[in-house]
This record gives C-alpha cells, sequence and structure tokens, in this order.
C-alpha cells in the first residue's frame, strides 16, 4: 500500500550520491513483457482488462519478486497520488494517465518495480541513483528471471520478446541514463552530443517535467535499438556513451571556472538569492535555479548544500509532492507560492 | 440483423468493399444485394437444384463463372486487404494506421510486414540476447528430436532395425517427459 509519508521522503535511490553524480542524476533499466495468451493491452475491452490486472497482481503478489512489495491499483487511486508516484519514477506517466484496470507492485525502497497492463502486459524496471549501468541491469534481470517461472511470456526465437508497439520488439529493454549538462547546454554543445548519440543508435531528450516543456539542462540518454542487439551489446554501448558525455560536461565545467570564474559565481550566486527570497517560484524557474545551485556545489563554489540535499530538492519541488508536502491547492499560483516558501525554509535549516 | 440498405427485410449477405483503403462491411437483403449489382446469390442448394435444367442452357457457363467470380472476388479483396489475425482481429490496416499489436499470434500472421518495420526500426534481422530458460529448454529439445527423426529414417532405410528401435524410445522419451533429460542452456547468462 502507498502509505501518505511517501511523498515526504527522498527515494532510496537517490540519495546519497552515486558514481559520476556530478553529472549523471539516475540510470533506469526497463524490459517490457507480455503473456502469450492474452491480446495486448490497447485490445482488450474493460472486463477483460479487469480479469487479466486480477489474475497477474495474484500472480504477482504469490510469487514476491520484490521484497515486501504489494500491488497498487492505479486507477482507483487520485490523480495526486498518481503525480507523487510519476515524479518519484515508480510508474510511467502513461500508467498515471491510462485507462482501465491497472497497477504497479512495488516496496518501500522503490528501487524496483512492475507495472502491470501499461503499454505492455508487464513492464519491469529497476532504477538507481548515479551511473550503475550493470548493478541496475543485473537488478531488473534477476526480476525477470523469476517472473519468467511464473508468466508463460510471449517469445519467439525469431522476434524475442514480442511487445505490442514494435519500438520495443526483440530484448523489451530499455536503459535509460538522467544526466545534468549545464556548461555543454551554455556553450551551445548539445546538438553535437544528440548527433554523437544518435550515429550508434542512442537518443539524447530533454527531460520533461510538468507539461511538455523541456526543462533546461536535464537530458537522458537511452537506446532506441531493442532489436537484434543483445541486452550486454545495448547496455556496453549506453555506458560508453554516457561515460564520453560525463567528460565532456566536466571538461567544458573545468574550462568555463578557468576561464572567467567571477562569471560563473556571478550565476551561481544570483540563482542562490532568488531561491531564497523569491515569494512566487513555478517549476520551471526553481529546476532552472537549482541547476546552477548543482552547478555550484559541483564546481565547489558553493558549500552550503551537498548533491544529495539538492537531488531531494529536485524531487520536493515537483507539482505533485508540493502539494502533498506543503498542502498547496490546484491552482498554480498557490502552488508556485507554497514552493517559494517551502525552498526558502529548505534553504534556511540547511544554512544555518 | 435488418438490412442496411433498405432497412426493412431481414439481411443475408454480407459485403466487403475497400474504399480509401479501409475496410468497410455491409449487410444486405437479397433484393438490396442485387441492385447494389452484386448479383443474385447462388447458394450451393439452388445451384445444384437448377443444374439439371440449366445443363444445357447457353448461360449455364456464365452462370457457373459467376459464382466463382464471387469467390474469386473475395479473395481478391482479402489479399488488397491483407490477412486479419483471427485471435483478436487486426488486420493490415488498422496494424500500419496504428503501429501496434494486437496479440503476440500477430507476430506470425503479420510476420512478413513486421520483419520490414523491425528493419528500418533497429536495422535487426533477428533477435539476439535473452529468452525465457524454459522456451531454450524447449527449442533445444526440438533441435534434438528433429536430429534423432533423421537418424531414425537412415536406420529404417539401411534396415539397421535394432538401432532405430531404440531411436524410437529416445525420440519418445524426450516428447513425454520435459524433465527427463534437461538440457544445459548455453546462451542465458544469468548475470
Ligand atoms: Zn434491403
Ligand atoms: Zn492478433
Amino acid at each position: 500500500m502507498m502509505d501518505d509519508d511517501l511523498a515526504s521522503r527522498p527515494c532510496s535511490w537517490l540519495s546519497p550520491q552515486g558514481p559520476e553524480s556530478d553529472v549523471v542524476l539516475s540510470t533506469r533499466v526497463r524490459l517490457a513483457r507480455n503473456l502469450g495468451d492474452w491480446r495486448m493491452p490497447w485490445r482488450l475491452s474493460a472486463e477483460e482488462k479487469s480479469d487479466l490486472y486480477d489474475l497477474i497482481a495474484g500472480k504477482l503478489e504469490d510469487a514476491a519478486p520484490v521484497p515486501d512489495a504489494s500491488m497498487e491499483r492505479i486507477d482507483q487511486l487520485p490523480g495526486l497520488k498518481r503525480d507523487v508516484l510519476v515524479e518519484r519514477h515508480v510508474i510511467s506517466r502513461e500508467l498515471a494517465q491510462g485507462d482501465g484496470a491497472r497497477g504497479v507492485l512495488f516496496s518501500r525502497s522503490e528501487d524496483s518495480s512492475v507495472m502491470a497492463l501499461e503499454e505492455d502486459h508487464l513492464r519491469l524496471q529497476a532504477i538507481r541513483r548515479g551511473l550503475q549501468l550493470e548493478s541496475t541491469w543485473r537488478a531488473v534481470d534477476l526480476l525477470d528471471d523469476a517472473l519468467e517461472d511464473v508468466f508463460d511470456y510471449a517469445v519467439s526465437e525469431e522476434f524475442g520478446y514480442l511487445t505490442a508497439c514494435p519500438t520495443n520488439v526483440g530484448t523489451g529493454l530499455r536503459v535509460s541514463v538522467m544526466t545534468h549538462l549545464p556548461t555543454l547546454v551554455e556553450t551551445g554543445q548539445i546538438p553535437k552530443v544528440k548527433t554523437a548519440a544518435s550515429r550508434v543508435g542512442l537518443v539524447l531528450r530533454g527531460f520533461r517535467g510538468e507539461g511538455s516543456k523541456s526543462q533546461g539542462d536535464f537530458f537522458q540518454i537511452s537506446n532506441q535499438v531493442t532489436f537484434g542487439k543483445s541486452e550486454e551489446d545495448i547496455i556496453r554501448l549506453v555506458q560508453s556513451m554516457a561515460g564520453k558525455i560525463v567528460e565532456w560536461e566536466r571538461g567544458v565545467r573545468r574550462l568555463l571556472v578557468e576561464q572567467d570564474r567571477t562569471a560563473v559565481e556571478n550565476r551561481v550566486w544570483r540563482a542562490w538569492g532568488a531561491l531564497q527570497h523569491a515569494r512566487i517560484m513555478s517549476s520551471e524557474e526553481a529546476m532552472e535555479k537549482l541547476s546552477l545551485i548543482r552547478l555550484g556545489v559541483n564546481t565547489k563554489l558553493l558549500v552550503h548544500l551537498t548533491l544529495g540535499d539538492l537531488n531531494e530538492l529536485f524531487l520536493y519541488i515537483q507539482p505533485g509532492h508540493i502539494r502533498t508536502l506543503t498542502g498547496a491547492g490546484e491552482e498554480p499560483r498557490d502552488r508556485d507560492e507554497m514552493r517559494a516558501r517551502f525552498i526558502r525554509q529548505y534553504l534556511a535549516d540547511r544554512a544555518r | 440483423m435488418l438490412c442496411e440498405r433498405c432497412g426493412k427485410n431481414p439481411a443475408s449477405h454480407k459485403t466487403t468493399d475497400i474504399i480509401n483503403h479501409v475496410k468497410s462491411v455491409k449487410r444486405l437483403c437479397d433484393a438490396c444485394f442485387a441492385a447494389e449489382g452484386l448479383g443474385l446469390p447462388f447458394t450451393k442448394m439452388n445451384l445444384e437444384q437448377t443444374k439439371p435444367a440449366i445443363s444445357y442452357h447457353p448461360t449455364a457457363d456464365i452462370q457457373i463463372q459467376i459464382v466463382h467470380g464471387g469467390s474469386l472476388e473475395e479473395r481478391e479483396l482479402e489479399e488488397a486487404l491483407g490477412p486479419t489475425c483471427e485471435i483478436c482481429g487486426l488486420d493490415l490496416a488498422t496494424f500500419r494506421k496504428r503501429g501496434a499489436i494486437g496479440c503476440p499470434h500477430d507476430f506470425e500472421v503479420f510476420a512478413e510486414e513486421i520483419r520490414a518495420v523491425l528493419l528500418k526500426l533497429h536495422g535487426g534481422r533477428e533477435h539476439r540476447g535473452k529468452l525465457p530458460r524454459a522456451f531454450q529448454t524447449q527449442r533445444a529439445r526440438a533441435h534434438q528430436v528433429r536430429q534423432l527423426e533423421t537418424d531414425l529414417e537412415r536406420a529404417v532405410a539401411e534396415e539397421r532395425y535394432e538401432e532405430a528401435a531404440n531411436l524410437r524410445d529416445r525420440i519418445r522419451a524426450l516428447q513425454r517427459d520435459t524433465d527427463i533429460h534437461p538440457v544445459e542452456d548455453a546462451t542465458h547468462n544469468d548475470g
């Protein structure tokens, strides 16, 4: 069951910081799986969906592939709680906004989850802090090993794992690394990174928080190819590209600080001032300012906060979390005032 | 169900048409079926009944052609529409429009189409990587059975009957019991 204090604690996988966390926030790996005897979710009637959901939920709870986990029925959950789960990456936006019976198996640690009746019958995922491709893949691989004994997966020798969308056929594997690239953005390098990624079958996408607007300095690098390459090949590919991007961003950070330390400091401290004193703060503005603070912490220009604190703040300022934590209403203005107040309080506590 | 054209008589015919790549199915009564220029139906029975009478009739050949022509036209329509999955009802046009697969069986029904899509999307021709252990064991066993069957044919042809009997027993054992000879799975990596 989703406990009520969920929104008031950081995700276990977010803090403290992990490998390469000066650039990489998190590593996520998911597998798409379907049952051989059932039509894909979009071809099921409401009744069939409900029957299949009961079957899947029963088997997941019996098999208990995730320690201490339980099923949460998403279609019976209030919208605000769904938002909180999306912001914590426990479920996808698609699952939150879908229709009919659907749900998720997750535990208090939130580092593994299984979504039921999203685009596919099952979506298995593991998430870890920093850049940890091998161990995150191993976690979801083991979860999959446990579930293949319980479910009769739809597979073929030629096509591998059969999925509802051709973009996932084969391994059903999607590896995503969330990165923070403020100086690559600042120096106009992002198009080059995108080209380099697409050349090897990877894609770099801006992180979209609230709404569809891409939020500045955060980018997700993930594989597009799932068919014809093995899981290990795909992991290696993302590992190699993520490693290059990390080095790239670090190099430009060093260069910028060497060239004009005061100019960088100026921006970081202005952001700090805004966060400390603003009375109204949208989530876009908060992300933008926190991105600069993160840069300041990573270049040791600012020592009041740790990366762990920042990871926590990034989570808490999301609309669902702000509403839950402060009791703000649905009105954006109300939320933005509450967000400004929350951040001021948080910083005051840390700076003391 | 009533005729979709006149709305009065019971519908007794189903017609299929393609307009702008969209398949449309209409249910009509005898009169409307004829009025739409689709000709009068020849059920198997009335064809047999009229057979002696028209056997010498000059139009007999033509009428029989019409009967066959009807089914030929249906077959052409079927080909133009592409296959339809009998399990989830997905047809090729919907698959193309939605770009989504309706059920696992579609991978057999639309295999050609899916191969082309996957090649374009992924540049891949066949799956590489993980498969469920049970599936791999089964696949290895099927492979073993096929090999033994070849050996068996040869043994029989060469009249080595004792060996043939032996082979037959091994094949039966493999087919009967899935746990007697577990096949080590070589490609799956637990790590
Ligand atoms: Zn009629
Ligand atoms: Zn189907």
